[in-house]
């Protein structure tokens, strides 16, 4: 079974989401702080780490920075409350492979740890449509690598899907596409969000926030 | 002034006549003020260097008190130029009778820069008093404020160098001057901190009143807001579906609040959106999640698409049981999409009843007469999307 | 602060003026002697005070 350690300040949230992932992944630890969760996911090497977004000290993006050290290789599925589109970006491009918001039922939430573990990405229907906005046309910057600046019809078909709230393998049937495609579309769309070279990306989440 | 001194020096205007300069140093000495009185005025009439240096310790040394004596106040009101040149005018005039009368010093050597000091002094001392909730009001008109300030500046150091040109033609006074100039610089370095601080004083006040001001506003939101959803949810804690409508509602209010750096009074299409689904979402209790790229301003056709919308989410919420709606909204210049979908039990598109023509009348039929068009995808048991898109 | 609803400005104007015509009515009948040493004066101090109270209204 998938190991999964739980970080989150909020003691309350972290038995609310053991109970529901209880019996869906193997939850081995849990820890409140950045400290601890460093310590305890370089102990533990679960394969994946739930991250709260907002924590005190630095919140998620510490953990990360400072478990990328340690284990480069260690997955993280960013889990929130905030869908400030700075943070989830800001998190994303720290190396989080998905983002899903604390509303997600425990079932879901368990099959996006499982996918997560098998090297794919999870985009919640928020976090696609803050892709699709980010790399909305018009905001592509010039002498930049092309490829990575842009994404394709396909990605971005995939993408909307998301965002109108289909399921992966209902985007693969409604694409005549296997669902093996689609995560491969969506694992795409996150290297591009991690390697993009636009500074926009960053620009675009804080003004978006200023003016949504 | 010894440096030794732990007590600060403080005017005490309550005591003083003017600035209560003199009854600070007397208060600070330990001594009776008459006595430094007369040594002031005795300066005055050696040299009349008393009078600058009296007006910069006015400026210089903080109040030990609020009380302001009444002459301090009429200098610290509105309007600064007029009250700058009622103060030239008054100070010629006082000069020009003292000339007339041939008391001490006054003469054309004197006169006119004192004039001139008197008004540039009057333009400073109006903009360093003012008081800091004026400060922030006028914080808007930061030029017209440095001009004042300069200007004022610029005078005084005129008066000072017509005084101190006038005076160069008699060497005796230049023994004078040179001295005064020394005290002046030192009285300056030394009363600095003290300007310093007092002006950093006033910017943490301003600094702390501000956070409070804001706390006080987050609470006023959170007692209106959560603390009442709160009590309603411990009211209701038999009927989960109401909690969880009331959460959910709840939720949306207090995201809006956080972020609600949209610009108030300008409606949007994804505003309008996002308030036609947490509408729909408070009278039918099935959460819709709302995702928008993308955003337009509100003309009469996206109004339509939004009130079509909005039909399509109460249909959804009726038909399509608890699980959540999704409502998908991709805006561009030449064009707007809207996806409404559900995760119901899903009907034959083909075999509508023809008694149920809400779908057809007000969602198909609103989008063609606004020159867009909707159309309604549905497979027994996959659910319902119903396309809403004007270009 | 703002009792009255009399214009303060106007007010000190007035008096002004009624003290410069009493000063110039007492040199026309011989009371004082007024010469331009003195009346100089005396018009920059109305002037002054009037601004004065402009300012501040």
């Amino acid at each position: 079974m998938t190991t999964v350690v739980i970080v989150d300040d909020h003691s309350l949230f972290r038995a609310g989401v053991r109970a529901e992932l209880d019996g869906l992944v193997d939850v081995i630890g849990d820890a409140a702080t950045v400290e601890d969760a460093v310590k305890c996911v370089v102990e533990l090497e679960p394969d994946v780490v739930l991250l709260d977004v907002h924590m005190p000290g630095g919140g998620g993006l510490e953990v990360l920075r400072q478990v990328a050290e340690k284990r480069p290789a260690q997955r993280f599925l960013a889990l929130s409350v905030s869908d400030a589109p700075e943070d989830v970006i800001a998190i994303i491009r720290a190396g989080a492979r998905g983002y899903v918001t604390k509303t997600i039922s425990g079932e879901e939430l368990a099959d996006a740890v499982r996918r997560i573990s098998d090297g794919d990405a999870v985009f919640s229907p928020r976090l696609a449509g803050f892709v699709l906005d980010a790399f909305a046309a018009g905001a592509a910057p010039v002498e930049v690598d092309e490829e990575l600046e842009q994404l394709t019809t396909r990605e971005r078909e995939v993408l909307r899907h998301i965002a109108r709230g289909y399921l992966y393998k209902e985007i693969a049937a409604r694409l005549n596409i296997s669902t093996k495609t689609v995560e491969a579309h969506v694992s795409a769309v996150l290297r591009k969000l991690q390697l993009s070279s636009r500074h926009e990306l960053s620009r675009w989440a804080v003004q978006r926030r200023l003016v949504d | 002034m010894s440096s030794a001194a732990p007590l600060a020096v403080r005017r005490d205007p309550q005591h003083g006549y003017l600035g209560g300069v003199c009854a600070g140093f007397a208060a600070r000495v330990g001594i009776d003020p008459l006595l430094i009185r007369i040594g002031f005025i005795a300066a005055v009439a050696l040299g009349g260097v008393a009078i600058p240096l009296y007006a910069i310790a006015w400026v210089l040394i903080p109040s030990d008190s609020p009380e302001r004596p009444a002459f301090q106040r009429l200098l610290t009101r509105q309007d600064t130029w007029l009250v700058a040149a009622g103060m030239g005018c008054l100070t010629a005039a006082g000069l020009l009778l003292l000339r007339t009368w041939d008391v001490w010093f006054v003469n054309d050597r004197f006169l006119w820069p004192l004039v001139i000091a008197a008004t540039g002094g009057a333009l400073i001392w109006r903009q360093s008093q003012t008081a800091p909730e004026r400060v922030a009001q006028r914080a808007r008109l930061p030029r017209q404020t440095v001009n004042r300030a300069t200007a004022g500046a610029a005078l005084v150091v005129g008066g000072a160098l017509i005084f101190l040109y006038a005076n160069d033609a008699l060497a005796p006074a230049r023994d004078v001057v040179v001295p005064v100039l020394v005290i002046l610089v030192a009285v300056a370095i030394i009363l600095a901190p003290w300007w310093i601080r007092l002006v950093r004083g006033l910017a943490d006040e301003r600094a702390a009143r501000i956070r409070s001001q804001e706390r006080a506003e987050v609470a006023a939101h959170l007692h209106d807001s959560v603390l009442q959803t709160l009590a309603l949810v411990q009211k209701r804690a038999d009927d989960p579906r109401e909690v969880a409508a009331l959460a959910r509602r709840q939720e949306r209010e207090l995201r809006a609040w956080l972020n609600n750096s949209r610009p108030s009074g300008e409606e949007t299409l994804a505003s309008a959106l996002e308030a036609a689904a947490a509408e729909v979402e408070g009278d039918h209790h099935v959460p819709i999640e709302v995702v928008t790229v993308g955003d337009r301003p509100l003309d009469d056709r996206s109004a339509a698409l939004v009130a079509a919308a909005r039909e399509a989410l109460v249909n959804a919420s009726k038909f399509a049981g608890p699980e959540p709606i999704s409502l998908y909204v991709e805006a561009t210049e030449e064009r707007v999409e809207v996806f409404v979908r559900d995760r119901g039990p899903g009907f034959d598109v083909e075999e509508v009843p023809t008694d149920r023509r809400g779908v057809r009348d007000s969602i198909v039929g609103r989008m063609e007469r606004h020159g867009g068009h909707a159309t309604v995808h549905s497979t027994p048991g996959y659910g319902t999307e119903v396309e809403l898109v004007i270009e | 602060m703002r009792r009255g609803r009399v214009d303060r400005t106007l007010v000190v104007a007035g008096l002004a003026t009624i003290a410069l015509g009493a000063l110039l009515l007492l040199d026309r009948l011989g009371s004082i002697d007024l010469r331009f040493d003195y009346l100089a004066p005396a018009v920059l101090a109305a002037i002054g005070i009037v601004l004065i109270s402009a300012g501040l209204s």
